[in-house]
């Protein structure tokens, strides 16, 4: 090891002072500025960290970027903590809400392109995010297979036809639920997180059911997860058209009903009704379940290729670049 | 000494918008610095240059949320994710470096000849064949100095942290460097 002694005896020896060596180093001495002998070493060390970009320095930006975009909205705080995950090893019922807010954690690092497909994102991010899902991302391609065995029920689904209509995957009742419980998440432990306003997957959330601000959002989502507590599961009957015979629970509020309740059979409800939920009741509750239900098969199956496909993704282009 | 601050003011706004996730936010930083990045990996493994810088990408995508500082600790950070990856890189490939760390002399064809300084420098209008030569001029340890403190903007403490040593060894370090490389390119006329 090299002691500082050392150190100073070096510079003594070297008749390069430490303030022109800082400049040659940092590239603030050019060539035509540098002292007798030091040109030719100026002008190399200036050209390596200022010359001219390489025609494929910048090659790889249409890969990358989405890429890492994507991989920066997958790691949005809703991974267990270690102390959470001991428990979830102690409780097998926790350990089911954990997987299913990873699922949702890599749902949302997929929102681009899986919103990109259905359309719900404005045409410059789907430009933006097509290259993504063309580069190995498998979301789409999962997506679609999802949504198209969902949708062949109806039998009226088409790829020029996607997206365009109000039925896709953000207004899938599964996919509410999935994006609700990562924004709750998210709001419960930093309400002034960016990603609950800079995120499109819940951008996306706001703007398909007119809501305005975080807290708006938040206390949409509180009563649709309220409403539909089972989102993530136990809906196959319900998506086959089958009544279920889940307990009653309070509807979301009048004012806000859920996103299913809006959606045509195609969305995989499979004969459910598409009659709004005007009021929590009873009836209501029937109807809030049978739509949430009904989509929510279909969106948790779309959650789960989604995280697949933006994993894989990541890997892809990492690997591919 | 100041260092040069390419984003400057808003960088700390580009950074709270790729924490979030924007794709714009994450161009800019790519375009600010993946040719620098790729710089450093093509002077030492000019075939996996590419796509170690991705990969470099993706691991501060993974960890940026974490991150906390201004764009001068940002540049600290993505070349110690680079570094990092480089090791890991020269430890998959079982190999450790003679004496360039990963250089291969063959993947060369525009470095002039030994002997023939002036013709490197003025080659150096590329400008990774300006950091190849840094590299094949100077031990491994002097060059990675070098690389650090030129290609990734960083000051000697920061590289001191990345390489694990102290500042005063790297200050040695990059003295030598310093009189080796101006003892081989000493050029005074210099067209560009």
């Amino acid at each position: 090891m090299t002691s500082e002694r050392d150190s100073n005896d070096e510079m003594r020896a070297t008749d390069i002072d430490e303030w022109t060596a800082e400049r040659l180093l940092s590239g603030a001495l050019g060539p035509e500025d540098a002292p007798s002998g030091y040109a030719g070493l100026a002008a190399l060390l200036h050209n390596a960290a200022h010359g001219p970009v390489g025609h494929d320095e910048l090659e790889g930006e249409a890969a990358v970027v989405p890429a890492a975009a994507a991989t920066v909205m997958s790691t949005v705080e809703l991974l267990p903590s270690p102390a959470t995950r001991r428990s979830s090893m102690i409780h097998p019922r926790l350990s089911k809400k954990m997987a299913a807010a990873a699922t949702v954690a890599a749902f949302l690092g997929a929102g681009t392109a899986a919103a990109a497909f259905t359309g719900t994102l404005p045409t410059q991010a789907t430009t933006n995010a097509s290259p993504h899902a063309d580069n190995g991302l498998s979301t789409a391609q999962s997506h679609l297979s999802a949504h198209d065995s969902a949708s062949s029920s109806a039998g009226s689904d088409s790829p020029s036809t996607r997206g365009k209509g109000p039925v896709n995957g953000m207004k899938h009742g599964n996919a509410t639920f999935g994006l609700c419980t990562a924004f709750n998440s998210i709001y419960t432990s930093d309400p002034t997180n960016p990603a609950l306003t800079h995120s499109r997957a819940f951008q996306a959330l706001m703007s398909q059911n007119s809501l305005t601000g975080a807290a708006a959002t938040e206390s949409f989502c509180t009563a649709y997860i309220a409403a539909n507590p089972h989102g993530t599961s136990g809906s196959d009957e319900s998506s086959s058209g089958k009544s279920t015979n889940k307990p009653s629970n309070a509807g979301p509020p009048s004012s806000t009903a859920p996103p299913g309740s809006e959606e045509p059979a195609a969305g995989g409800a499979g004969g459910s009704s598409n009659a709004p939920v005007p009021t929590p009741n009873t009836g209501g509750t029937g109807t809030a379940n049978t739509a949430s239900g009904g989509s929510s098969s279909s969106g948790t199956g779309t959650a789960g290729t989604s995280s697949g496909g933006a994993s894989n993704a990541g890997s892809a282009n990492a690997g591919a670049h | 000494m100041e260092r040069e601050m390419a984003i400057g003011p808003e960088f700390e706004r580009v950074l709270t918008a790729a924490q979030a996730g924007e794709e714009w936010a994450f161009s800019v930083l790519y375009r600010e610095l993946n040719p620098r990045i790729v710089r450093y990996f093509a002077a030492q493994v000019p075939p996996e240059a590419h796509d170690l810088a991705s990969e470099t990408w993706m691991g501060a995508a993974r960890a940026l949320r974490g991150f906390r500082g201004d764009e001068g600790a940002f540049r600290g950070w993505l070349f110690t994710i680079a570094r990092r990856r480089l090791v890991q890189h020269w430890r998959e490939a079982s190999r450790r470096p003679p004496r360039a760390p990963g250089v291969d002399q063959a993947a060369l064809p525009e470095k002039a000849a030994p002997g023939d300084p002036e013709a490197i420098v003025l080659e150096a209008e590329s400008a990774r064949a300006a950091a190849r030569a840094i590299v094949s001029s100077l031990p491994a340890d002097q060059a990675e100095v070098v690389l650090l403190r030129v290609l990734g903007g960083l000051d000697v403490g920061q590289v001191a942290a990345i390489l694990g040593k102290r500042p005063g060894t790297v200050r040695v370090l990059q003295h030598r460097a310093l009189r080796r490389l101006a003892q081989k390119f000493s050029v005074e006329t210099v067209t560009r």
